[in-house]
């Protein structure tokens, strides 16, 4: 039942032109006339004896708003004969022929042709097409039931009906056929159960008598034909109204239509599965009615046989009276301006010099700007001060030391994984590319097309970190393209239209790749050469099929020599859909703190961007400057959007996540940055073991070098392919190694640092405060911070004891820990 | 007992009782079934962890377990704000509406009502209300021309018939005269020397796993049940097929029958993943046994009687002596299902098989795997020996019937059935082979030639009145009147004039001289 409170005057907010709309139990629909009903599908073509299609009636208003009507509109069919209509927008077939559909409410009438085919036919129930469909939607398939790896109560299911070949025996044949009862249909435990005129574990999963009952005893009463090799498969889903903008309360009926590869469309709204990404802004039912509740912008998952696909639901956060005065750098924001306006969000203002400055190069070398920099920075009067020191910093030679750490977390580089020679050989290849910004489509050849020693060939040991065809790909497809595979090893991806078959044809690239010994170095030194073998095929373990080499949704390609040459050529493509918005994504959300796409290496039709556009826009942009990872970087440092403040505004608050990128996201420094920022700004360098001294940490060519700071702020262990293995999660260890430690106490106190020579060459007081704000937190401190520093250091027991006291604060203050 | 129980609470209620008021088998049990007994269940009994200990799925005990109206344990359970008490268990709170109809009936005295009609009546399944072609082949060429215009090729009968039920159990008297086969919901005694049904029982409950006739050959047992729900075992006269008894306790199918060889003793395998061994004469239930953890699929008696074989889904094999209930071997090291198992004659080896493809050979008296013989490729569902024990018939999932030598186990014969073969017989002899296959057909083979003689068709009716048929390879056919007048010839896909080839093949002396071996000249047609 609905629970519906009295509704109450709105109480408008006025903040700087922008009206905060209400929440409300209950939406009340345009008040402006209705001008026009909108009918979808446009068209209706019913085939065989049980075709249904559902109706949905949108309305359009003189302000510009859309409304569901479906549920208020009369229908009424021309010829019942033919085709009948219920009073909730049902159509169903009754005999051939063409009839229309009268639809009409609020005083305007809409007609909707529809034709009717083979509706006496005596066509048996069809197992994939229909039996599966109701057994996915009563959900007797899924992980936790009959669809797990072992079954349940000793009854299997394939994962979501993924394999009607298999499911067909197991419900007719398995356990000597005690599941069914053609001659007497509903004695069939298949029906008892879920119905619950029978003891189920799952409890009630169909009601008697409905819809999807009557189709399970057809087919008993049919006598359960099976599924054949030749059946066809679902090729995809249309959704009607793929998109919609609403206010809290409204509702909409979506109507969701599936094409299989025999060419027939059908309606499947009832049989489809729902799942909202975000309930708190939109919710669904199984029957596909929407229900928006709460601002923002969200997307309701819909999927049917193996086959999936989103709607996008828009609740702006507020209505704004005028456009966004916003002054766009570049593309970059006339995108995220459209997606503002839209939302009704607001970006923050622009940040300060100095945090820019400190932004950037953490950003872009993961180094803290020095004093004198800054300050030469802050004195710098031109226009395009922000331009230029942007080229600046992408010219430093930390950038290769930088990025060459990134690379190695996404490549695993790894000296127990490849041997120190290995290791070495990988990273001193990497920083070669980026010394010479080779572009991000010929590193990726390299690595895919690598062979040869892994001594001496670096981009070989990326053979030797995936070690078998299937991790190959997985890692490939990961790593290049965004998508991730792994499901589709054991079965068809369950949020995906990825299929088995999918996953052993990416394989088959990486098939013939050998790996053996070599002596060159000696017998004891572990060398692995990479080859290629002429012979050795990747099969489909479930089908037992022999896979040709096939890329994701691209043609079976071969090559005599080696096919990895195809996969490169296919995958570096400009064309390619994946390549070029799949790194667009990664760097944005390297320097924006959060991708478009999250989580950043899970792209899929089913986690779509928070603004497509602009992500489409960043890929194309990067493609059409040669995949030079320079260029992406300076497009997005310079665009206004990477420039705002990292404070909310009322404006923008209720963005919690900061999805829409109105404001600069803050994070923690990264280990590396934050123990090279210590060294910075206590004058000090670490010495790591192994290597030479002044050795910086990001400069580590792997992560198993001795460190405790590094460890304790989440480096990554660089064993799995995944973002997400480098940790940014606060954890008490952290904040007792930076207050309580000795390790901090160690490196003020030293000799040689910043504090110990400001107080050799008797630094007077107040430029010392100014150097220690700046080697910290890239600032002068203000006067009042100032006056305060100086009255802390006159009343401590030294001025040794002071100033060190005030590094220590600052080291422990959120500005320093934080990119902001 | 009862009336008194009723009484005693009626008292206690002190409510009046009315014709609506809520009983157990009206309102209460489909309740309990919903949210309940899937747990709660005498099935569970054992399973503490499951059941609780407590069985709901009796009147007497929910009667007992309910407890006074103002004090319910049961009611408490249901109602209690203690998400840790409350049951169902991981489930929402049941909806007020359905709690109070427990409360109502507790108040009103606890009846148990009238048990519905459809739990007791034993399920002659009704005639399906589909019909769909069944397609039987024929070797019968009339010459061209000679019934129309068609491309002359082999006849095919049609019958409106289907779906059939599957025929899921066979079984040989042991004088080789009489074949039982057994389907949902009936069982078509079949008289091998007149090529036609002497009889169908219908007065079975549910499916009919397995059929065996006494060693005398005097009894005939039928096992089978409600999936789930419950077993049904009974025993046949054979001499006029009347009930003598139907022996309950099985909580589940009854998978597989034996009796032991000196006819006494009766043994069921049921689902409910127990064993039990019945005294045949006075129908009274001398031991159950409790040693597998899952469905038991089949049963089989040494030749002494002194222990029995039983293959289960919890992928072992036990060896049981049926004297003590002792275990003296579990076989294992199979990674699926075990769904068949026979013993050789001498007693010396026993043959398990099951949805792991093959015939695995074990020593009776060490419990060592000897031998495994491939074939079948799926799963096998039953497997048996000839008196003699020369020769083994396995029932595959691969559409076959396959012989095997019962010394060496080596493979002899393939017999294509063109469906699921969930039933396989051998004759005592072992001239004949019988099997049950999953398009409802029962097919017999000759052994020694491997050559196919009869298609037996036995459908439901009404009464004693019988439809059936049989079929040669040669066309030849004899049926029932109502089988033969509706049955539809076709040749090469078309509709061919029937009476012309019911004139040449509805020869029941025909098909009888096939059926005993003697090889018959082609049917000739004529105008």
């Amino acid at each position: 039942m609905k629970l519906i409170r009295p509704s109450f005057l709105a109480v408008l907010t006025v903040l700087s032109g922008v009206v905060a709309l209400p929440a409300a139990d209950r939406a009340t629909p345009p008040s402006s006339p209705l001008r026009a009903l909108e009918v979808l599908p446009a068209t209706i073509q019913l085939d065989g004896p049980r075709a249904t299609q559902r109706v949905v009636v949108l309305g359009h208003y003189a302000e510009g708003r859309q409304w569901d009507l479906t549920r208020q509109a009369k229908y009424s069919s021309s010829d019942a004969t033919i085709a009948t209509v219920d009073a909730t927008g049902v159509v169903r077939a009754s005999g051939d022929g063409k009839v229309n559909l009268a639809i009409e409410v609020g005083g305007q009438k809409a007609t909707l042709p529809v034709t009717v085919r083979g509706a006496s036919k005596d066509v048996p129930v069809d197992f994939t097409r229909e039996v599966i469909p109701v057994l996915t939607k009563a959900g007797c398939n899924q992980g936790a039931c009959h669809g797990a790896a072992a079954g349940r109560g000793g009854f299997r299911l394939s994962l979501l009906g993924y394999d009607p070949l298999f499911d067909h025996p197991q419900i007719v044949q398995s356990a000597e056929g005690r599941r069914i009862v053609m001659a007497d249909p509903e004695r069939s435990i298949l029906l008892q159960k879920p119905v619950g005129t029978m003891e189920h574990g799952g409890g009630e999963r169909l009601k008697a008598n409905s819809a999807d009952y009557a189709i399970l005893k057809r087919w008993l009463e049919d006598g359960a034909p099976a599924p054949t090799t030749r059946d066809p498969e679902v090729t995809g889903l249309q959704v009607s109204p793929s998109r919609r903008v609403m206010v809290p309360g409204e509702e909409q009926q979506i109507v969701v239509q599936a094409t299989w590869s025999d060419g027939r469309t059908v309606d499947v709204t009832a049989l489809a599965q729902y799942d909202a990404l975000n309930d708190s802004v939109a919710s669904i039912t199984p029957t596909g009615l929407v229900t928006a509740h709460g601002r923002g912008e969200t997307h309701i998952m819909i999927r049917f046989c193996g086959q999936a696909t989103v709607v996008q639901i828009t609740l702006p956060y507020a209505h704004l009276d005028k456009p966004l005065d916003f002054p766009a750098n570049n593309f970059i924001d006339a995108k995220l301006k459209v997606k503002w306006q839209d939302l009704g969000l607001v970006p923050s203002e622009l940040c300060s010099d100095e945090v820019f400055l400190r932004r950037i190069y953490l950003d872009t070398i993961g180094t803290l700007p020095d004093p004198a920099e800054i300050k030469a920075f802050l004195a710098d009067r031109s226009p395009e001060k922000r331009k230029k020191a942007i080229e600046k910093v992408l010219d430093r030679p930390e950038f290769v030391d930088f990025w060459a750490l990134k690379w190695g977390d996404l490549l695993r580089i790894d000296r127990d994984a490849l041997n120190d020679k290995g290791m070495w050989s990988f990273h001193n290849w990497v920083r070669a590319a980026l010394r010479e910004n080779t572009p991000l489509d010929r590193m990726v050849r390299e690595l895919i097309t690598a062979e040869g020693s892994t001594f001496t060939e670096g981009p070989a040991n990326y053979y030797r970190l995936s070690r078998t065809a299937t991790d190959q790909a997985e890692t490939t497809a990961q790593l290049f393209l965004g998508v991730r595979m792994q499901c589709a090893k054991c079965h068809h991806h369950p949020f995906e239209k990825w299929s088995q078959d999918d996953y052993y044809g990416l394989a088959a690239f990486f098939v013939r790749l050998g790996v053996k010994n070599s002596q060159e170095f000696g017998i004891f030194v572990r060398e692995s050469v990479v080859y290629l073998r002429d012979v050795g095929e990747q099969r489909n373990p479930r089908t037992g099929a022999v896979m040709k080499p096939r890329p994701l949704d691209g043609p079976e390609m071969d090559d005599p020599f080696d096919r990895r040459r195809k996969l490169a050529d296919w995958v570096t493509a400009k064309e390619n859909p994946y390549f070029a918005r799949n790194f667009a994504n990664r760097f944005w959300a390297y320097f924006m703190g959060r991708g478009l796409v999250e989580p950043i290496d899970d792209m899929r039709a089913t986690n779509p961007a928070s603004n497509p556009e602009l992500l489409e826009a960043l890929a194309k942009d990067f493609a059409e400057h040669h995949f030079d990872i320079k260029h992406l970087m300076r497009t997005i440092m310079n665009s206004r959007a990477y420039q705002l403040s990292c404070e909310s505004s009322p404006g923008n608050q209720a963005d919690a996540l900061n999805i829409h990128h109105t404001r600069y996201t803050a994070r923690r420094l990264t280990a590396e940055q934050l123990a090279d920022a210590l060294d910075h700004a206590t004058g000090t360098r670490e010495k790591y073991p192994g290597l030479p001294p002044g050795t910086r940490a990001i400069q580590l060519p792997d992560t198993k070098v001795r460190s405790y700071l590094l460890d304790v702020f989440g480096r990554p262990a660089r064993q799995v392919t995944c973002e997400c293995e480098r940790s940014m999660q606060p954890n008490i260890a952290q904040a007792l190694h930076l207050l309580n430690g000795d390790f901090l106490n160690r490196k003020m106190a030293l000799a040689s640092g910043r504090l110990e020579t400001h107080l050799k060459q008797k630094t007077p007081l107040p430029e010392v405060i100014e150097d220690l704000y700046l080697a910290t937190v890239c600032r002068r401190p203000t006067s009042a911070e100032t006056s305060r520093a100086q009255e802390w250091v006159r009343k401590a027991p030294s001025v040794r004891e002071g100033i060190n006291d005030l590094l220590w604060v600052l080291l422990n203050s959120r500005e320093f820990q934080f990119n902001h | 007992m009862r009336t008194l129980l009723c009484c005693l609470l009626l008292g206690l209620a002190g409510a009046s009782v009315r014709a609506a008021d809520p009983t157990y088998w009206q309102d209460l049990r489909p309740l309990l079934r919903k949210h309940c007994t899937y747990c709660h269940s005498t099935k569970n009994l054992g399973e503490v962890e499951v059941s609780g200990g407590l069985a709901l799925d009796t009147y007497q005990a929910v009667v007992k377990s309910a407890g006074k109206p103002g004090a319910s344990v049961l009611l408490d359970r249901l109602v209690t704000t203690n998400e840790d008490r409350r049951m169902p268990q991981g489930s929402d709170a049941l909806a007020p509406e359905k709690i109070a109809v427990f409360r109502r009936w507790l108040e009103t005295g606890a009846r148990e009502g009238k048990q519905p009609e459809t739990d007791i009546t034993v399920a002659t399944p009704t005639t399906p209300r589909r019909k769909l072609p069944v397609s039987l082949p024929t070797l019968a060429t009339p010459p061209s021309g000679l019934l129309g215009p068609g491309k002359p090729g082999p006849l095919q009968l049609m019958l409106q018939v289907g779906p059939l039920a599957p025929i899921t159990a066979v079984a040989f008297n042991p004088d080789g005269k009489l074949l039982a086969a057994g389907c949902y919901g009936r069982v078509t005694i079949w008289d091998l020397q007149t090529i036609q049904p002497v009889k169908v029982l219908t007065n079975v409950l549910g499916s009919v796993n397995d059929v065996r006739f006494s060693p005398d050959g005097k009894l005939l047992a039928v096992g089978g049940g409600q999936p789930s729900a419950r077993g049904d075992l009974r025993l046949y006269q054979v001499s006029d097929w009347k009930l003598l008894g139907t022996l309950a306790g099985h909580q589940d199918v009854v998978a597989s029958l034996a009796f032991r060889p000196d006819g006494k003793q009766l043994a069921s395998a049921s689902f409910d993943k127990t064993v039990r061994l019945w005294d045949v004469a006075t129908h009274k239930l001398e031991r159950s046994l409790t040693g597998h953890s899952d469905f038991v699929y089949a049963v089989a008696y040494s030749p002494d009687g002194t222990w029995l074989a039983s293959a289960s889904k919890d992928r072992t094999v036990k060896i049981v002596e049926t004297a003590s209930g002792k275990s003296r071997f579990t076989l294992s090291g199979m990674d699926q299902d075990v769904l068949a198992v026979a013993v050789q004659p001498e007693g010396k080896q026993v043959v398990s098989s099951g949805y792991e493809s093959g015939l695995y050979w074990w020593n009776a008296s060490t419990g060592e795997r000897v031998n495994v013989q491939r074939g079948h490729g799926v799963a096998v569902h039953e497997i048996c020996f000839s008196q003699d024990g020369k020769l083994v018939a396995s029932a595959g999932g691969d559409a076959t019937v396959r012989l095997w030598s019962g010394g060496s186990g080596a493979p002899l014969r393939t017999l294509a059935t063109g469906s699921l073969v969930y039933a396989v017989a051998l004759r005592g002899d072992g001239k004949l082979v019988a099997a049950g296959t999953f398009d409802g057909l029962v097919r017999l083979y000759h052994t020694g030639e491997g050559r196919p003689l009869l298609t037996l068709l036995s459908l439901p009716a009404h009464g004693d009145q019988s439809e059936w048929l049989a079929l040669t390879p040669p066309g030849y056919v004899c049926g029932s009147k109502g089988v033969i007048e509706q049955g539809e010839w076709r040749m090469s896909g078309n509709a061919v004039p029937r009476a012309l080839v019911w004139k040449a093949l509805a020869r029941p002396d025909a098909v009888l001289k096939i059926a005993q071996g003697t090889t018959v000249p082609a049917p000739t047609f004529s105008k």
